[in-house]
């Protein structure tokens, strides 16, 4: 039964350590001058693919949250749905009652968590495919929901000309001018501001001992508890976080679209922002980013193939998944590995 | 410290523990011995709330903490070990103990997450104590080892370690010696008595009797659910009872 402990564990783990503090503050500081400087420079003239790049942050932004639902072993289907609900704070709330969106994009997050602590109590303690079955039922009922509301959600006609954003001032210090009938670059800069703070926040929580305790539940939760960790605090906790994102998310496309219907986000989107965690890979933070790029990136390049688009993008997604089931960034991962081993061996 | 009143389960039509009584005294080394499927680890799970007794009481240092949840009853300071080795397969030795100590984490989650003042200290005083606790098991080489890779003995010592690093005032030891061969076996007995003079209580439940008769200082007998016998190790040998219920339990071992 003696089996000798495999090395390379060992010195992984420490090469870990070593660069764990330099490395993701530098893959940031990558991203950010990417998205904010490279990117306008190259597409600035071009509306089209600046509002790709807009819903490519911004989608990320939104699967943040379902790559921390999988860190507590859930696979979480109703991040559309709490992107729904959301998307409908901030349009009762802009055009009914007026009130700023910049205080509408917070407060969205915060309505969502706050639903989502309530419905995750009793859910969370389903596992596996009950949980993403229930999940999915939520994002299902959210819909439902909107429809039969109309008093308050008009509902299939949804609720349409919502105003942009209006200045944000502190102590009449105008901090981002009111947006523009038309251009594009203040919802790209906004997406992409959202995008980074919400990278970087699940890269303090990931790295922090909250992250370890999430990560621990996925392991073991009996194990956990019997540490006296409260996993029903921690797992709801994270799920909150997860809901603050979606809501968060749907307020940004409400107002990016000026709309929302009950069909903004449906089933299909919450199953993309999950499958986005998965090609990118599970276990690091900038997995949804990267998922969600190379996804609608494909995507977009597929166009020329018109109607065969959605068949030749789906087989992709497919291969993707089978050939790379720990997502891509596992396989870079891997590679560069190898080669800081080689000196040692 | 402890009191067990009544304790009784039952599952379906089975009783697993029947109206199981006994006391347990600071720093004392107690041991629950039986047969198999006699309802030791049964007992556990109820003293460490991780099942609800159909009636009875735990009491612990005079408050009643039946059935409050097993992550209060670790906060009360009992802690369980578990009989199937289990570990957080991805995790390091380290980082495994590290989140062992998590209870005595006093900074709050944003604390945590944006690394207050207060949870840089919590880090620090666990950082210290994990060395502590690795150091007192011999582990302190396999520190950077993913749990996966461990042997079975280092496993089971890592499901001790990580118990010790909750900082228990009282630790529930479910066959510690599963599986461990005699020097690793003599090692464990060595621990138990080093744990009880760091001031952890431990209570064993163990199927070495080797082992058992030398570590102990109390044994209660249970089989079928119920207490058969009580005393010190040499009293338990001599007892009618006791052997009765071991040899017939070899019986069905036999017959089986
Ligand atoms: N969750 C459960 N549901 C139904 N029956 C159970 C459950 N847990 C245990 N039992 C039964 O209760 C009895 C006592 O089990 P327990 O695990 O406490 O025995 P044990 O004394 O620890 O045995 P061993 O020495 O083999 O570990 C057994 O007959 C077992 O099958
Ligand atoms: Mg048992």
């Amino acid at each position: 039964m003696q089996k000798t402990i495999s090395m390379p564990n060992v010195n992984l783990s420490q090469g870990e350590q070593r660069s764990s503090s330099l490395k993701p503050v530098g893959l940031g500081l990558l991203i950010a001058a990417a998205y904010f400087v490279a990117i306008p420079l190259v597409f600035g003239a071009n509306g089209y693919l600046l509002n790709v790049f807009t819903t490519m942050a911004a989608v990320s932004f939104i699967s943040f949250g379902v790559w921390l639902t999988f860190a507590i072993g859930r696979i979480n289907l109703a991040q559309a749905g709490f992107a729904l609900i959301g998307a409908y704070v901030t349009a009762i709330l802009v055009s009914r009652l007026g009130i700023s969106f910049w205080i509408c994009l917070p407060l969205s997050g915060a309505v969502a968590a706050l639903l989502g602590g309530l419905i995750g109590w009793p859910v969370l303690r389903l596992k596996g495919v009950y949980f993403a079955m229930i999940t999915l039922c939520i994002t299902e009922a959210c819909r439902l929901t909107a429809l039969s509301f109309p008093a308050l959600t008009n509902g299939a006609q949804g609720i349409v000309d919502l105003p942009l954003p209006g200045e944000l001032s502190l102590f009449g210090l105008t901090i981002i001018p009111a947006f523009e009938k038309g251009a594009r670059l203040p919802f790209f800069y906004l997406a992409g501001t959202m995008m980074l703070l919400g990278l970087w926040f699940m890269w303090l929580l990931d790295t922090s001992r909250v992250g370890a305790v999430f990560r621990s539940l996925r392991q073991n939760e009996d194990l956990a508890s019997s540490l006296g960790i409260n996993v029903a605090k921690y797992r709801v906790v994270a799920f909150m976080v997860s809901c603050f994102y979606a809501g968060a998310g749907g307020a940004f496309f409400a107002t990016l679209q000026q709309n929302v219907y009950p069909t903004t986000f449906q089933v299909l989107d919450s199953v993309y922002f999950m499958v986005y965690c998965f090609v990118g890979g599970l276990e690091f933070v900038v997995g949804p980013l990267v998922g969600a790029v190379v996804m609608m990136s494909s995507f977009e390049l597929l166009h020329d193939f018109h109607r065969y688009q959605t068949v030749i993008f789906s087989g992709l997604m497919i291969l993707c998944i089978l050939l790379m089931p720990n997502g891509i960034l596992s396989v870079i991962k891997r590679r560069s590995g190898k080669s800081e081993e080689a000196p040692n061996a | 410290m402890l009191e067990v009143r009544g304790l009784t389960k039952i599952f379906g039509g089975l009783t697993a523990v029947n109206d199981l009584n006994f006391t347990l005294g600071t720093g004392e080394i107690l041991s629950i011995i039986g047969p198999n499927g006699a309802g030791k680890s049964t007992c556990f799970k109820l003293i460490a709330s991780f099942l609800n007794p159909t009636s009875g009481t735990v009491r612990f240092n005079g408050k009643d903490i039946t059935g409050i949840g097993p992550h209060a009853v670790a906060r009360h300071g009992i802690v369980r070990t578990f009989q199937e080795n289990t570990s957080f397969q991805d995790m390091t030795v380290r980082e495994t103990v590290l989140l062992g100590y998590h209870k005595d984490c006093k900074a709050s989650l944003a604390g945590m997450i944006f690394r207050s003042p207060r949870a840089r200290k919590d880090e620090r005083a666990a950082g210290d104590y994990a060395d502590h606790v690795l150091d007192l098991l011999g582990m302190t080489h396999l520190a950077n080892t993913v749990s996966a890779a461990l042997p079975h003995g280092m496993l089971r010592n890592l499901g001790i370690a990580v118990a010790l690093a909750a900082k228990p005032k009282l630790i529930l030891l479910d066959e510690p010696f599963a599986g461990l061969n005699s020097d690793e076996t003599k090692r464990g007995v060595e621990l138990i008595r080093k744990i009880r003079d760091e001031g952890v209580t431990p209570i064993l439940v163990e199927h070495d009797m080797a082992a058992v008769m030398s570590v102990s200082e109390r044994i209660v007998v249970v089989s079928f659910g119920s207490k058969i016998a009580e005393g010190t190790p040499a009293e338990i040998q001599q007892n009618e009872k006791v052997i009765e219920a071991y040899l017939g339990a070899e019986d069905t071992e036999i017959g089986l």
